[in-house]
């Protein structure tokens, strides 16, 4: 899972995430980002919101990319601490299967970490094939809410072929 | 700057890179890319098979971040980066394109799923990053990659480990040598796949020749497999090594299965939506075909495969492969591209018949051509050596598609299956036990072509095929361009037309 943000002159940054937790009315997911990799990803947070969260299932490459606006942090208590430790041993198990090694995989940092409050506005399918790009999931716009950006076209990735049906603006 | 040529390793995609791009509208993206590949010093180029929200973002705003992982100490390394051109063609399109190439013809997504353009990057920095992980255990750094539970290994050894590490120039020297001394096709393709072995530890190897289809390769020698493989064929454009015959380009893959798994999950998406988009990277005129198994080791994780060239022309492929990941560094690349193009040039050297000892037939014959084995002349069912207690074995020859069963189980077939029918019958008929190359040659039963016959690696296989299937008959060189025929078993010939 990997964390998308980018700076005040557009410039995109990359970060390891660990673990995605549904949170509010269902439009809000926390994000947990180690502390020790928090620096630029927050910095860009403050200055510009800006949020692209890239989940991929290592042993099948489904895939999918949630975009949206970052709505704060959060304190983090044992259930958060529980929540990402399960998620470690679920995806260490997964990595185990592609042939990452264990003992490799159980030095990542994951504790301390931040819970980043995500409001999500779009969800894509990002797994290869003609359906990348498409919308999915019941996520819907709030009118209300402050655009994003004018007239963006949000997306999915690397794997989005030209002429793929797509419920773009 | 860290220098681009020392993250060779994580070039290899053992663990897959994420590429970060942003719209001019602010909005980022962020996607696993199947293959970033090192252009030069400063360049990398990001394979690009669908036009995409990647695309469309650095067409727009041209920064972009690249996330490479070092796939034995997991290390990361972030690539600040400014998108420069798109190629479509050229050697590193052409470079990128085989690999997908043979992903996708080993996903039956031949003609399918293919490159679109390899999208050149100049990086302008690179930084390294390691907060992520806890310090390694003293104890444990020494065995990084083991895994402690089933976790698949890698190699202790950094791929990309300078070559001032090695002794790779004498490694060089020795299978010049070596190569140079070859008395015969055998021995040269011999010394090389032994020296892999030994100096490289690469215990996975085979050559393959073309055959005179010229749109087909056969197995000639191989080390390291349960069943030798020898003989069995390759038809271009089918699979890893039938791509690098066809495209004549060198292949290095380092995670297999990482790359079949992305291959079946665009095949498994097209199956599941039935849409096709010719202007993207999946070509809707195609249909599936079923998937191609793996060649040699079905669990193997890194492949190299090199076209064998003289000139332009393509004599056959070195295929290595191993169960690590991440096996074969980019100066396996340069190094093994040097010993194959000896091996390409001394297998012209061999195959060409000037090669030979022109006296061969000259002191045969003045030696006595016949009765070096013994074995009195016979018919078609007949002695071939000293008799008495001695297995009897049945031979058939097929003339509907010159195919050889020895005691009912398939011995060889075409050119080498004729050649061995000749030898045989001349043995069991007249008694003689030397032969020339030349008088093959000249047999025009035989079917050899005139030019470039490939008689020397027939006999090869022949041999091989012999050493496995039929050990009582042997073919020794006697010298360059001669062979015995050596036999201690008793011999029935029989020919029929068809099965």
């Amino acid at each position: 899972m990997h964390l998308g943000t980018r700076s005040a002159d557009l410039i995109p940054s990359s970060t390891l995430a660990f673990g995605l937790r549904p949170a509010g009315d269902g439009r809000e997911v926390t994000v947990f980002l180690a502390v020790e990799l928090s620096a630029v990803p927050l910095a860009n947070l403050r200055d510009n919101g800006q949020m692209a969260l890239s989940a991929v299932r290592p042993t099948t490459n489904r895939a999918i990319q949630l975009k949206g606006v970052w709505l704060g942090e959060r304190r983090t208590d044992e259930s958060d601490r529980a929540f990402v430790e399960h998620y470690r041993d679920l995806l260490t198990a997964e990595m185990g299967l592609v042939g990452v090694p264990r003992s490799i995989w159980r030095r990542i940092s994951w504790w301390p970490t931040l819970a980043l409050r995500m409001e999500v506005r779009d969800v894509f399918v990002q797994t290869p094939g003609p359906g990348a790009g498409r919308r999915c999931g019941n996520v819907t716009i709030d009118a209300s809410a402050k655009p994003i950006a004018k007239g963006g076209p949000s997306d999915a990735g690397d794997v989005a072929p030209a002429g793929a049906r797509r419920d773009e603006p | 700057m860290i220098p681009l040529q020392t993250l060779s390793r994580c070039f290899e995609g053992v663990v897959p890179a994420t590429v970060a791009t942003c719209s001019a509208d602010g909005i980022p993206n962020i996607s696993v890319i199947s293959h970033v590949h090192q252009v030069d010093a400063r360049h990398v180029a990001l394979s690009r098979q669908f036009f995409n929200k990647t695309t469309r973002n650095f067409l727009e705003n041209p920064q972009a971040r690249v996330t490479l992982w070092d796939p034995v100490t997991f290390e990361v390394y972030d690539l600040t980066m400014r998108f420069v051109r798109s190629e479509t063609s050229g050697p590193v399109f052409d470079r990128m394109a085989v690999r997908i190439d043979a992903i996708a013809s080993h996903t039956g997504m031949t003609g399918i799923f293919r490159l679109l353009a390899a999208d050149v990057f100049e990086v302008t920095d690179v930084y390294h990053v390691t907060q992520h992980l806890a310090p390694l255990p003293a104890a444990a750094s020494e065995t990084a990659g083991s895994g402690d539970d089933g976790g698949a290994d890698l190699p202790l050894e950094p791929a990309s480990m300078p070559p001032e590490h090695r002794e790779e120039l004498w490694v060089l020297q020795r299978i010049s040598a070596r190569m140079n001394q070859a008395a015969d096709l055998g021995a040269l393709l011999g010394a090389v796949l032994d020296s892999l072995n030994v100096d490289f530890g690469f215990g996975h190897a085979k050559v393959l020749l073309v055959d005179e289809t010229g749109r087909r390769l056969f197995t000639v020698a191989s080390r390291g497999y349960d069943e030798s493989g020898v003989g069995s064929e390759v038809v271009f454009g089918e699979g890893l090594i039938g791509t690098v015959a066809r495209d004549r380009r060198i292949l290095r893959v380092g995670q297999m299965e990482s790359g079949l798994r992305y291959g079946r999950a665009v095949r498994a998406a097209l199956q599941s939506e039935g849409a096709t988009t010719p202007e993207g990277g999946i070509d809707g005129s195609a249909s599936l075909l079923p998937e191609i198994p793996l060649p040699g080791l079905a669990d193997a994780q890194s492949h190299l495969a090199i076209p064998l060239l003289v000139r332009d022309r393509l004599v056959g492929v070195l295929a290595i492969e191993s169960r690590a990941p991440g096996a074969f560094a980019s100066w396996h690349e340069a190094f093994l591209g040097i010993v194959a193009d000896q091996v390409a040039a001394g297998i012209e050297r061999l195959a060409t018949p000037d090669a030979e000892e022109p006296d061969a037939a000259a002191r045969m014959a003045a030696s006595g051509s016949a009765g070096s084995g013994g074995g009195a002349p016979g018919a078609a069912s007949g002695s071939a050596g000293p008799a008495r207690g001695r297995r009897r074995r049945q031979l058939v020859f097929y003339q509907n598609d010159d195919c050889v069963f020895v005691d009912g189980e398939y011995l060889i077939r075409n050119v080498p299956g004729r050649i061995l029918w000749k030898l045989l019958k001349s043995r069991v008929q007249t008694g003689r036990a030397d032969f020339t190359n030349r008088e093959l040659r000249l047999d025009p039963s035989l079917g050899l072509p005139a030019l470039r016959d490939n008689l020397e690696s027939r006999l090869i296989l022949l041999r091989q095929r012999l050493q496995q299937k039929c050990a009582d008959i042997r073919l020794p060189s006697r010298g360059r361009g001669r062979f015995g025929v050596e036999v201690d078993c008793e011999l029935d010939l029989i020919e029929k037309a068809t099965a």
